[in-house]
């Protein structure tokens, strides 16, 4: 089991994205009272990147600006471990999951993970404000203790691609479909986010409502092709 | 009564290549390149596929995926969980899928309707890591049997590259060394704990800009830039202490190893892999290339070259291969399975 220790967000810009990351992980690193090179594993789960970046993984960026265990291999030298994973809003449930496996699995005792989106380029429609969330997560016995998480599949009402603009001469956002996804939990244990919102930010509102919780929690994602997750928690 | 622990498997494996061959020679002719470089025996990539009418990123990942379903005797609607790894994520327009995921469009092609799905990125590293990740789900009791594939449409950013000048961009030559291509492994439960098994995974940011991809300017579909020399030495010196790390971190005998498949960049870069490792270890019993022709089909490298080493009759139930794998980042992961039972029967 994994405890949320310590987390940043904020603002980002398209040009500064992975500066920007970076500075809320050294954050967050401060907040969580860690020292950066005892990250083992880094999880980017955005999915819009600087001009629809496809390689190498975002997180490798941000290891690099911030100075991880960036050296040779050697036959005792420890290194840190980056990759991203891609989820549509469900990005930062599914990157919780899997740095909780590698966490149990192997030495690693903490995870950085951040979740980050920007408009890719000048010309896309983007309704939305560049946003990053990076949180540290540790198998620590204090803070929002991660429980479990179900996901379930969507109904491809709609989707997002690439697209390019002729008239235009770049790569721009195409959005396909109706991504009214909306439905009621209303409880007092239990919050859904705003499948309207960033997935940074829909982690970043249940994160401020868990404040001052206690008991069992739950966290439900819905993303804009009707795509859940659902992650238990316990204060 | 105490539960039995639970690991993972490779049931099935499958790796496929759309029928058109396009020859280094067509692409790379004799003076098309500064300094009379001579691509075709600089990489010792005579030719690699592409796509067919109709194909798209999607479709290349589903041919395998059918094929590992199949020879693992297992249904779309019996699959769990699908992870993609796909650097390119490409339709027939050249446009990328950003949302929802890859394994989404996929898992709708397949008819897996009780599948969970998202994707991993990480480059050429990237179907070594979703297995990765793949064994963890299995482990922790969240998926019985997990479909990892990728699906890589990689030839548009050949096209980029021969629109350029290379006298301007040298960093888009090797852009001409990459193949179009699909993969899939299927993952299962089992109670031995020897049949998959990983190394420890690095990441060397430090040499994060040596390959970067993203958006082409003013056209259609992506463009890739790389320091090829540089990422070359980069990952050579990296070559010996991760395969030692690995060999003592799974009590593996180099010697003893059936099946040795690197990264498949070039085959001069292979050839010159293999000579370190002699040199190291002694020389191992067999090592695998299919770059030659298949070009680099990035996430899928690995087990297109071993469904080629199927085709030849290479592999027999038991036998152990070891995978390495090189992505840009710089990211570095080893994997090791056991070739699954009924191998000698599959189509």
């Amino acid at each position: 089991m994994v405890v949320i220790t310590a987390w940043a967000d904020g603002p980002i810009t398209t040009k500064n994205n992975i500066k920007g990351c970076a500075k809320l992980a050294r954050k967050a690193c401060e907040d969580a009272n860690i020292s950066l090179q005892d990250i083992g594993i880094i999880i980017f789960s955005g999915v819009y990147r600087p001009n629809f970046r496809s390689e190498p993984s975002c997180a490798s960026h941000i290891q690099n600006k911030l100075k991880i265990r960036c050296k040779d291999l050697d036959l005792s030298s420890k290194h840190c471990f980056s990759f991203d994973i891609i989820d549509g809003s469900r990005g930062a449930h599914r990157a919780i999951q899997t740095a909780s496996h590698f966490i149990k699995n192997s030495e690693t005792k903490y995870a950085l993970l951040v979740c980050a989106d920007v408009k890719p380029t000048k010309q896309s429609k983007w309704q939305y404000e560049n946003h990053a969330l990076a949180m540290v997560i540790s198998s620590h016995e204090s803070g929002l203790k991660f429980i479990s998480s179900t996901y379930r599949s969507g109904k491809f009402t709609a989707h997002t691609k690439s697209l390019f603009d002729s008239k235009k001469k770049v790569s721009v956002i195409d959005y396909i479909g109706d991504t009214n996804n909306s439905g009621e939990i209303e409880i007092e244990k239990e919050f859904k986010s705003d499948s309207s919102s960033l997935g940074s930010i829909q982690m970043r509102d249940f994160l401020l409502w868990s404040n001052n919780k206690k008991g069992e929690l739950k966290h439900t994602i819905v993303d804009r092709t009707g795509a859940m997750s659902i992650t238990h928690w316990r204060v | 009564m105490v539960d039995e622990p639970v690991f993972s498997e490779v049931v099935s494996f499958a790796g496929y290549l759309p029928d058109k061959v396009v020859f280094t020679k067509d692409i790379a002719p004799l003076g098309s390149i500064p300094r009379k470089i001579d691509f075709e025996r600089l990489t010792g990539i005579k030719s690699h596929r592409e796509i067919d009418e109709g194909q798209d990123s999607v479709e290349l990942a589903y041919e395998a995926s059918i094929k590992a379903l199949k020879r693992g005797n297992i249904k779309a609607e019996n699959i769990d969980l699908i992870i993609n790894c796909s650097v390119s994520k490409l339709d027939q327009n050249l446009n990328q899928i950003l949302e929802p995921s890859f394994s989404a469009f996929l898992a709708k092609r397949l008819g897996a309707i009780n599948s969970d799905y998202f994707d991993v990125g990480n480059a050429c590293s990237g179907m070594i890591t979703a297995l990765k990740i793949a064994d963890m789900y299995i482990k922790n009791g969240m998926a019985k049997y997990v479909l990892v594939t990728s699906g890589e449409y990689l030839s548009p950013v050949i096209r980029e590259a021969q629109r350029t000048s290379f006298w301007l961009n040298p960093d888009a030559v090797p852009s001409l060394s990459v193949g179009d291509g699909g993969g899939a492994y299927l993952l299962g439960p089992t109670s031995n704990p020897k049949l998959l098994r990983f190394g420890e995974p690095q990441t060397l940011a430090q040499y994060d800009s040596y390959c970067i991809a993203d958006a082409a300017i003013r056209a259609p579909g992506p463009k890739m830039r790389t320091k090829g020399k540089k990422l070359h030495q980069a990952a050579m010196k990296q070559l010996i202490p991760s395969f030692q790390r690995t060999l003592d971190v799974l009590g593996l005998e180099w010697l003893k190893i059936d099946h040795i498949i690197t990264h498949q960049t070039s085959a001069k870069i292979i050839e010159r892999g293999n000579n370190l490792t002699v040199d190291e270890f002694g020389q191992c019993k067999c090592y695998h290339i299919c770059v030659d022709e298949t070009g680099n089909t990035a996430s899928t490298t690995h087990v297109v070259a071993l469904e080629q080493g199927l085709k030849e009759n290479h592999f027999s139930e038991g036998e152990d291969v070891l995978l390495h794998s090189y992505g840009s980042g710089l990211s570095i992961f080893i994997a090791h399975f056991i070739i699954p039972k009924g191998v000698s029967s599959w189509s």
